[in-house]
């Protein structure tokens, strides 16, 4: 993770990771435990379900990064 | 075993502090630099200059936050304003009642080096005005025909005095001086100097270095009139303290961070520009980074400007259809979203969020 510094405590911007092609699949359980505050492994199925997904997007030709609310269906239903 | 083969990490703590921006690592600053360093802001004038037109709410509102960006810190102490619409006179106007009830910006005006123009803020109550003084000859030969130099001085002196008269401070707005010969600016800063002698040490001009068109460079060996520490050392030479100079550049050729530092570095103790970098063109000097990088020098050991604050100004900038470019220093969209990088074990081991520099698997 790039972080020159104690970004969130100094600027008050959240660190977060942009979702592409090339994110890999530790971007995903970041960007995961990061919405959810919840504990994933890289093994986990609806990791693995959702970085499939992304990866089809990107082979399909996509070139922009994926949002959250396009892949939170993978971590099942979102308390309101 | 090579030496550089150790067991434990060096993660150079003292100038990557966990809590703290990056520091130079000094043990102490060259003697070059200032006692202390502070900056100026411009976003009421060149930034709207730049396309970036506000009534007079917003010209507030713009003004709030960079008070409580500043707070306590004395890292803005100025602001300036023009006086030509009722908008900008308004908004003025409402900065200096802010201003009298404690506000850390004192706000100043901006007008052209003229009678005409001094008219207009004799009576305002400003402390300081800038006094707009072209001084290469690709300006004074073609604003002052017939005469040129002799005029122009002409012209700016009576503008000078006015302004003296008045008891204002005179901030002479040295434009395009990176394209100046040396001897005509030396010459004028001394009559403006000598023209001043009779007046309280209060209103002691300032004069700002203006590189107007972004043609500055920051190293030394460059010659005059493009090479900053030739320039600043120049006009230290003529008598000039580090407070009586200001730096206002441009961003044209993108060395705007470098030659503020350069400046810095010689004995300029103000740097004048805006916030998120707003202004003509390229933009002027972005000072939230110019002041990040004097932080890191040591400055403001006392008290730190609140960075937390322009988020709101980038959300305004945002909502007025002005965003800040995605890849902006420190508060664009994307500064602090890496898309490579990314570790699994920085995410498992620090609760995926790290203080240090990582690097890529």
């Amino acid at each position: 993770m790039y972080a020159p510094f104690d970004v969130p405590g100094l600027i008050g911007r959240p660190l977060e990771v942009s979702l592409t092609k090339d994110s890999g699949i530790a971007g995903l359980v970041f960007v995961a435990r990061q919405r959810l505050q919840k504990d994933f492994d890289k093994n986990s199925p609806m990791i693995e379900e959702a970085h499939r997904w992304m990866l089809r997007q990107f082979d399909e030709g996509r070139q922009t990064a994926i949002e959250w609310e396009e892949i939170q269906t993978f971590f099942g239903p979102t308390e309101v | 075993m090579h030496a550089s083969l150790c067991e434990s990490p060096n993660y150079f703590a003292h100038q990557f502090p966990k809590e703290g921006f990056p520091r130079y690592g000094w043990s102490s600053r060259p003697e070059s630099f200032p006692a202390d360093v502070w900056t100026t802001e411009t976003t009421h004038r060149d930034g709207q200059q730049g396309g970036l037109p506000l009534n007079t709410e917003q010209s507030l509102q713009i003004y709030d936050l960079l008070c409580r960006f500043s707070g306590r810190s004395g890292a803005i102490r100025q602001a300036e304003f023009f006086v030509y619409r009722k908008q900008d006179l308004d908004a003025f106007r409402a900065a200096q009642e802010r201003h009298a009830k404690g506000a850390p910006i004192e706000p100043t005006t901006w007008i052209r080096a003229t009678v005409k123009d001094v008219k207009l803020i004799q009576s305002l109550g400003a402390r300081e005005s800038g006094l707009l003084a072209s001084i290469s000859d690709y300006h004074v030969f073609h604003k002052f025909q017939p005469g040129g130099r002799s005029r122009a001085a002409e012209i700016y002196l009576d503008a000078v005095s006015m302004t003296l008269d008045a008891g204002i401070r005179p901030r002479l707005h040295l434009e395009d001086i990176t394209r100046a010969d040396i001897d005509f600016v030396r010459y004028f800063v001394q009559l403006v100097l000598e023209r001043a002698s009779r007046y309280p040490h209060s209103q002691r001009p300032k004069f700002r270095i203006c590189d107007t068109l972004g043609l500055a460079l920051p190293d030394e060996d460059v010659p005059l009139p493009r090479g900053i520490p030739k320039l600043i050392n120049a006009l230290r030479a003529t008598g000039l303290e580090p407070t009586d100079l200001e730096f206002h550049p441009h961003n044209d050729t993108g060395l705007i961070g470098a030659n503020c530092l350069s400046a810095v570095r010689h004995g300029c103790a103000v740097i004048n520009g805006t916030c998120l970098g707003k202004g003509e063109r390229t933009g002027n000097a972005p000072l939230e980074l110019i002041l990040f990088h004097l932080i890191g020098m040591g400055y403001y050991e006392q008290g730190r400007p609140d960075f937390k604050v322009l988020n709101e100004l980038a959300a305004m900038y945002a909502e007025m259809g002005q965003p800040i470019a995605d890849k902006y220093p420190l508060y664009g969209r994307d500064a602090h979203a890496p898309a490579l990088g990314f570790t699994q074990t920085v995410s498992t081991n620090s609760g995926g969020c790290t203080l240090r520099l990582m690097f890529p698997d």
